[in-house]
């Protein structure tokens, strides 16, 4: 039986699951926000307008189902493991090179706003407009985000690398604001 | 997807001339480029046969 819901839904969890790292540290957490999310989508199906921007509506359950998660934490408890500090700093088993240690780091350090605008619109893959929408801002909101976030991340790596001659693969270890923060995690 | 509005930096291409881009892309991508967990797809599965059955 043909379902187009489904079908875009599935098409999008990958995204999904890439955002909902940016989250949460834990994996396991971060599994259980897309799971949550899958849910919520599914059961408020009706609501979808077929033919709009289904990766957009799920990243927007998605958030607002971290955000309430965090409410109710923060209730309950200051966060006890850290995972506001988002996922980003964790490194996989396959990254081992210096430069993107430090790059993870440096994401790490942003102010959450600034993270989020920037994953969505640099590696999401949604306009300035549907980043807007997603967070409840507006779109020059998020421009400033991303460009103060860029700025940031430019100054903590370090002015060598402005140029971008070393790119990826560097091992050569800096005396960056990175070293000092990656310290503080 | 296509870029609504402005000069959004864009996805892959962009990103081979701005390390910046390039990294972030490569940290989503980690995550995003992985097979679907077992667990999503089993969920996924039980949610079809309960949409079937209603």
């Amino acid at each position: 039986m043909k379902d187009p819901f489904r079908d875009e839904l599935i098409e999008a969890l990958r995204s999904l699951r890439a955002f909902a790292r940016t989250f949460h540290r834990d994996e396991a957490r971060a599994e259980d926000l897309v799971q949550e999310t899958m849910l919520k989508a599914w059961t408020k199906r009706e609501q979808f307008q077929p033919g709009s921007n289904m990766k957009a509506w799920l990243f927007t359950i998605l958030r607002n189902t971290y955000l309430s998660e965090l409410r109710k934490k923060k209730r309950e408890v200051e966060d006890a493991d850290g995972s506001l500090v988002a996922g980003l700093a964790e490194k996989p088993k396959q990254d081992g090179h210096m430069a993107m240690r430090d790059f993870r780091n440096a994401l790490t350090l942003l102010s959450d706003d600034q993270r989020e605008a920037l994953i969505l619109v640099g590696a999401s893959g949604f306009s300035y407009d549907e980043a807007a929408e997603i967070c409840g801002v507006a779109a020059g909101t998020i421009k400033s985000r991303v460009s103060r976030a860029r700025a940031r991340i430019a100054e903590l790596m370090g002015e060598d690398e402005a140029d971008g001659s070393s790119v990826v693969g560097d091992d050569r270890s800096t005396t960056s604001a990175v070293d000092r923060g990656a310290q503080a995690i | 997807m296509t870029e609504t509005s402005g000069n959004a930096p864009k996805t892959r291409d962009d990103a081979e001339q701005d390390p910046i881009l390039k990294r972030l892309q490569q940290v989503y991508n980690d995550v995003a480029d992985e097979p679907l967990p077992d667990r999503l797809l089993d969920l996924l599965s039980k949610l079809d046969e309960a949409e079937r059955n209603r």
